[in-house]
């Protein structure tokens, strides 16, 4: 399947996200308005970000989790991340407590 | 607020403070600077109101419920302090995540501020032994009328949920602890408690996602700690955490009793416990000791 890579802004103060409201938000502004459902789309954190807490990720995956179910949210929308601690922390993250 | 906006004296009793590893935060708070003399009542409310304040070995921050982005900064500059002590990367991760997940839940479900106080212990030993010891004190209290558990009690008593397995599950252990309520153990314990299960929620619109904070907090308070020392209290109710019954049973619930089994068998008494003060709003205590790497 094709993917889209949607790269992600945040404020240069921000290394550190958490929240679930502000994982919430994040979606809705930079993520919802350009996912392409018949692709697989990759939310892409820049270098800048260190580290996530997993009530971010569970924001995140909110809104697609409720409409679609937790299995086919991971289909439609993956994360990743340029920095590579913050990468694992994606990966273990959704490992241990899913979205 | 009483002294600000009501105007009233406030005393403030403390009975046989033992200066020990949970308790020597106590020596960089307002109230002990007030107290000893350092500080007046009008200083105090000054002071008490700068939402920062950073010490050798304390960090305080008041977080207002409607700044999302706060909780982000808040984690970043709990590891910033941690780091000046010899405490681990992964260690610093942890313990920033712990205080801004408990933090996160309070401003989100409590749609209150929430005050947030970290203090790093002197080094400690035990007795008999050469290992170092220190604590990391964390403290995490809002006020507010909706107290931990309030909103899964609705959830669940008026069933404002979609069916899910994990819902049905938790619904069944209610049916299934209604038995064993009584004077200690009541219907708001339950609630507190299944606020804690993964994939439980108390948001309204949400059914088959989220409540994963405070699973997420109990599971690290596991990892790497030697020892710890945590409750929460929330009006009346106080909830002990416990290392032999944190295990997780064969349904996928923190089962809080030593049968490892959340349904059927009722919390160990251990944990359960009530305060005669109502606290007006929800209050974490977390102590966790490390052993000092050499």
């Amino acid at each position: 399947m094709n993917e889209k890579v949607i790269d992600l802004k945040f404020d240069k103060l921000d290394t550190n996200l958490a929240g679930n409201r502000l994982g919430n938000d994040v979606f809705a502004e930079q993520i919802e308005p350009y996912l392409e459902y018949n692709k697989v789309n990759i939310a892409v954190f820049p270098e800048t970000i260190e580290d996530i807490a997993s009530s971010f990720i569970e924001g995140m995956y909110k809104k697609l989790g409720e409409k679609y179910g937790k299995s086919k949210a991971i289909q439609i929308m993956l994360l990743d991340a340029k920095n590579k601690e913050a990468k694992e922390k994606i990966s273990e993250s959704i490992e241990t407590f899913g979205v | 607020m009483l002294v600000k906006s009501y105007k009233k004296k406030v005393y403030f009793f403390a009975n046989k403070v033992v200066r020990n590893i949970n308790t020597c935060g106590l020596k960089d708070s307002l109230l002990y600077d007030m107290l000893s003399g350092k500080i007046d009542c009008e200083e105090y409310v000054q002071y008490f109101e700068k939402a920062n304040r950073v010490r050798s070995s304390s960090f305080r921050r008041i977080i207002k419920h409607d700044d999302k982005r706060a909780i982000s900064h808040l984690m970043r500059d709990i590891k910033t302090f941690l780091k000046r002590w010899e405490i681990e990367k992964d260690d610093c991760s942890r313990i920033s995540k712990i205080v801004s997940e408990l933090a996160d839940n309070a401003c989100e479900h409590a749609e209150s501020e929430c005050f947030i106080d970290v203090d790093i212990s002197n080094i400690y030993k035990k007795e008999g032994e050469d290992n170092e010891y220190y604590s990391v004190n964390i403290c995490v209290l809002n006020f507010s009328d909706i107290l931990l558990g309030e909103q899964v009690k609705k959830k669940i008593v008026s069933n404002q949920f979609q069916m899910s397995e994990r819902y049905e599950g938790i619904t069944y252990a209610y049916d299934s602890h209604k038995n064993f309520f009584d004077n200690r153990y009541t219907k708001d314990h339950f609630f507190i408690l299944a606020s804690f299960q993964d994939e439980i929620s108390g948001r309204c619109e949400e059914s088959n996602t989220g409540g994963r904070g405070l699973t997420e907090l109990v599971r690290e308070i596991e990892k790497c700690v030697d020892e710890y020392d945590c409750y929460v209290l929330t009006g009346n109710s106080v909830i002990f955490f416990h290392p032999d019954c944190l295990e997780i049973d064969n349904d996928g619930w923190i089962s809080f009793n030593v049968e490892k089994d959340f349904t059927n068998h009722q919390p160990d008494g251990k944990i359960i416990s009530y305060s005669d003060t109502d606290l007006g709003g929800t209050g974490y205590n977390l102590s966790l000791i490390y052993k000092r790497s050499l």
